[in-house]
């Protein structure tokens, strides 16, 4: 179960974050800031997701969606309201980021399932798996600074996938590696899916909210705009789109 | 801000344990549970592992140049200083060599500390649910083993110049244990305030080069007192701090307990200090990066 009750989001503006920049500022060596304006990516939100549902949110670019999936799993505090989540969650987002670049394949394999969250028994267990299905063979010896975007990519992707969480909120459709590895990629975030209690799905697709959504929920400028079942509410989504 | 939200923080609360069947998967140790700090630290050891294999493999003597650079730099200054202050070179020479290893450490922890968080922006906007603890403790887990190694050199050093490894060395465990706690809460601290503020750094550099020739490293502290310093002894942590792990190991003696209770007061105000701020960037830290 995930639980928001009035969540509002507000980015704080970003001011100057150096000291000289401060300073010069105060004593008029520079002029005073007119900087951008706060932005506000979610408005007093409140919503409920029970156990079993799969919800997929869509919207326009900047309708708050990718900050919608980030309060619930704890990345980002809300600025005001409360969140409350019922049982394991995580969330996979753009897999290009996070690697330490001097180590190996499988050092990285390592890091990446004790940070989320699996013991190091849990990933001794599975790494045979994770690595079969990087296809990455010898590479995983090398460090991953020598990969290929493609590569990152994989390896993230299968490590992140070997996780069973309650609650998992994806974003987007993640595009990984050539065709034949999306198609193989595809099959096991159906398999991740599957075994969560709970999916919340950021995408563009109507076709992919269609087939793997029970419910959907339209966000426009930060607000539920439309909350229903996934065929109703894609259906006024491309109306309105 | 309400409080519900100030309560929740950048963690959304898990009310109650997943009431379904057995899982396959992970089951992540409950937030803030001795399984979970556990977990941090093994997270954080896996990261300095890292860390201090690519330090010690990316150059050709490795390890070897770790231990070898500060000796040569003890040496050099050794020579000269004993001069300067007539003091024995086999009597300075393991005192400066100790000293500015426990420096070393210290200086580490708040230089890689500055950068704990930045390094690892990559895990902290993608991977919910990791202690953020977990990064400066990285740090200082790496800058720790430095230390190990420095005065495994320095036991050396006393052994050659005539020292000799008694009971009282064990007193220099507590010492550096001490070391390990305040090296963390500086290194927190370093962390937070050089994520919010981006050139904090440079103040930092000329403070801790400020505070180094405060404290008693290259020289002994007998001379501040001649001078009518003490009071630079009695408030500077890092003294009491030294004097805790240098008693026992150069001269196999107990150190004056109001050195214990200087350092374990310097370890409750910089950890309160640590926690404070670590609880004040939970939630904003996100949005520094």
């Amino acid at each position: 179960m995930v639980e928001l009750t009035s969540v509002s989001l507000t980015f704080p503006p970003q001011k100057a974050r150096s000291l000289r920049e401060r300073i010069s500022r105060a004593c008029g060596v520079l002029p005073p800031e007119d900087g951008p304006q706060a932005v506000t990516a979610l408005r007093d939100m409140s919503l409920r997701i029970e156990r079993g549902e799969r919800v997929g949110i869509v919207g326009f670019n900047g309708a708050g969606k990718t900050t919608l999936l980030k309060v619930m799993c704890g990345i980002y505090a809300p600025s005001s309201g409360r969140i409350v989540v019922d049982g394991d969650i995580a969330c996979l987002f753009e897999l290009a980021t996070g690697f330490e670049m001097e180590a190996s394949g499988w050092d990285n394999i390592l890091t990446r399932g004790l940070l989320l969250g699996l013991s190091r028994a849990e990933i001794r267990q599975r790494m045979r798996d994770i690595a079969e299905f990087t296809e990455l063979g010898n590479a995983l010896d090398r460090p991953v600074k020598t990969y290929s975007a493609g590569m990152f990519v994989r390896l993230a992707f299968a490590v992140s996938t070997a996780i069973s969480p309650d609650v998992l909120l994806l974003d987007e459709v993640i595009a990984a590696g050539d065709a034949r590895f999306q198609d193989k990629a595809r099959r096991r975030l159906e398999d991740m899916v599957a075994r969560a209690s709970l999916l919340v799905l950021v995408s563009h697709s109507m076709e992919t909210v269609r087939q793997m959504c029970t419910r959907a929920i339209w966000l426009h400028e930060g607000r539920v705009r439309l909350d229903g079942s996934a065929a109703e509410v894609t259906a006024a989504y491309e109306r309105g789109a | 801000m309400s409080s519900a939200a100030e309560r929740l923080g950048g963690e959304p609360s898990r009310a109650g344990a997943s009431a379904g069947a057995p899982r396959a998967g992970a089951s992540r140790p409950r937030f803030g549970s001795r399984q979970a700090h556990l977990h941090t630290v093994s997270i954080a050891w896996q990261l300095a592992r890292l860390d201090i294999l690519r330090r010690y493999t990316a150059t050709m003597l490795g390890i070897v140049w770790a231990v070898l650079a500060p000796l040569l730099m003890s040496v050099v200054i050794g020579v000269v200083f004993s001069q300067l202050f007539g003091m024995p070179l086999r009597e300075f020479l393991p005192y400066l060599f100790l000293n500015l290893t426990l420096w070393a450490f210290f200086a580490a922890c708040l230089d890689s500390g500055a950068i704990a968080f930045l390094a690892a922006e990559g895990y902290i906007k993608q991977i919910a649910k990791v202690s953020f603890y977990t990064y400066p403790l990285r740090m200082t887990l790496a800058a720790f083993f430095t230390l190990l190694l420095g005065l495994c050199a320095v036991t050396v050093v006393i052994m050659v110049f005539g020292g000799r490894i008694g009971p009282m060395w064990l007193l220099a465990v507590p010492g550096l244990a001490a070391w390990l706690l305040f090296g963390f809460a500086v290194c927190c601290l370093s962390a937070v305030l050089n994520t919010a503020v981006r050139d904090f750094q440079y103040l930092q550099s000329v403070g801790v080069q400020a505070l180094f020739y405060a404290t008693p490293v290259m020289f002994p502290a007998a001379l501040l007192v001649k001078h009518d310093l003490a009071w630079l002894l009695t408030w500077n942590p890092l003294y009491h701090l030294m004097m805790i792990v240098r008693v026992p190991l150069l001269y196999n003696d107990f150190p004056e307990p109001s050195h214990y209770v200087a350092s374990a007061l310097s370890l409750a105000f910089f950890g309160v200090a640590a926690i404070l701020a670590m609880r004040m960037a939970r939630p904003r830290l996100v949005f520094w990066l």
